[in-house]
């Protein structure tokens, strides 16, 4: 085929799951059949910026950035490769949101030094740091959806338009079969003390699910094997702050009428665990307070 | 010159425009002056504050959130003021881990009557927001 468009895949801080799912991939044969790849790391090749360096500028038509930015190593590296990019593709829930990794913003600099192989640094979203065309979310992102971006971006005759998020816009409830019984938060249940209904809404049940606040696009796999929307696909179309819209809408859930209401309706509250790790698991290092701050208290 | 000028706080305030707004209002139609460091917006319920709009003022360079709404029992919407409540009340939560002062947001229950109740309110909340400096968290912006 004459013309092959050169793809390239880089793979930052990270677990590796995002190179996984393109390899699980059934329209991978399909793919590499059509495009020119220079360099997939780390799944196939490690790679240093000298050996970056050498490709032109603007040489590579489409990189796929999977992972996390941290530190100046990874911001020289991410500047480098946009460079050397027409169009760039933040893949996977690191790099479109900070990710997992980004739960390390939350601590500050000395709580993290006390960790092993932490250096201080924080964690940014791929698209504060370069310009971003297109995004892939999700952790690692589902099947659905990375057919979808093969698809547009491989076999349609036409590029995407630029800043296309290729996942739904509206929410993972809107793929989820479950029946909604109206029914208010009364105590917060967790996985470990029982096993969900697998026909009625997590919520209506107490669990907690970010299937409201997250984008959807991913056929809600997680709540068709009874498990609950982690939120890794980052805030639904219009929501700039995940966590924020998540505990927002368990608040109002909450209510006690009669007496000693407030009193009944924290000790609800008090018991969602971990807050920030349950409504900000991927989005802490893209939310609007990004990091932790010293406010000497 | 930065050594030497006063921190003068900003305040961002989200009243109910049934009850506190009324008392803000009232306090200027008597005359009863309050600090200029808060800036009123007025919304039909506390419930209707998000969880969004408080962290983006405090993003955006706010030191201080004042959140005035009806006294429990008294919300218009019947219990708007409860859920606003309870979301700010999360919402402390995630500002201490996230190691912002949660005091910094403050809620009040201020009738349309109560123009004093108010004004003294206000002072003694700028004065704490003072007493805190300056809020680190647009530095991240």
């Amino acid at each position: 085929m004459p013309n092959k468009k050169t793809l390239a895949i880089y793979a930052a801080g990270g677990c590796g799951g995002c190179g996984q799912s393109l390899l699980l991939s059934p329209n991978l044969v399909l793919l590499l059949d059509r495009v020119d790849l220079l360099f997939w790391a780390s799944s196939t090749s490690d790679l240093t910026d000298e050996e970056i360096s050498a490709y032109d500028d603007r040489g590579i038509d489409l990189l796929i950035y999977a992972g996390t930015v941290r530190g100046n190593e990874n911001i020289a590296t991410a500047r480098l490769l946009r460079a050397k990019a027409k169009r760039v593709v933040a893949y996977g829930a690191c790099a479109h949101l900070g990710g997992l990794c980004g739960l390390a913003n939350v601590y500050s600099g000395a709580q993290l030094r006390a960790l092993p192989s932490a250096d201080g640094e924080f964690v940014q979203p791929l698209s504060s740091v370069i310009d971003v065309d297109y995004i892939l979310p999700g952790c690692p992102p589902p099947q659905a959806m990375v057919t979808r971006m093969m698809e547009e971006l491989f076999i349609a005759d036409v590029m995407p338009e630029q800043g296309t998020v290729f996942a739904s816009n509206k929410a993972v409830c809107a793929q989820c079969d479950r029946k909604h019984v109206p029914n208010p938060l009364s105590s917060v249940r967790r996985f470990h003390t029982a096993p969900p209904d697998p026909e009625i809404c997590l919520i209506d049940q107490g669990y907690i699910c970010l299937g409201p606040v997250t984008r959807g696009g991913c056929d809600a796999v997680c709540l068709k094997s009874n498990r609950p929307c982690t939120g890794c696909a980052g805030p639904v179309a219009g929501v700039r702050d995940q966590g924020g819209a998540i505990l927002h809408a368990l608040a109002s859930l909450v209510s006690f009428p009669g007496t000693d209401t407030e009193k009944k309706e924290h000790q609800v509250l008090d018991s969602i665990p971990d807050v920030i790790g349950t409504t900000y698991k991927y989005s802490a290092a893209s939310s609007i307070l990004k990091r932790r701050v010293n406010d000497g208290k | 010159m930065s050594d030497n000028t006063v921190f003068e706080p900003k305040i961002i305030a989200f009243l109910c425009k049934w009850t506190t707004y009324a008392a803000a209002d009232l306090c200027g139609v008597s005359r009863m002056p309050y600090p200029s460091n808060i800036s009123i917006i007025s919304v039909n319920c506390t419930g209707e504050v998000t969880a969004d709009m408080i962290l983006s003022s405090l993003a955006k360079g706010a030191d201080g959130i004042l959140i005035g709404g009806c006294r429990p029992g008294h919300c218009r919407y019947e219990d708007g003021n409860l859920k606003g409540s309870n979301r700010v009340y999360l919402l402390k939560r995630v500002l201490k881990e996230f190691g912002v002062n949660p005091d910094r947001i403050r809620e009040v229950g201020i009738a349309g009557a109560q123009g004093l109740i108010f004004q003294q309110a206000v002072e003694k909340f700028t004065a704490d927001i003072r007493a805190f400096g300056p809020c680190p968290v647009m530095s991240n912006a």
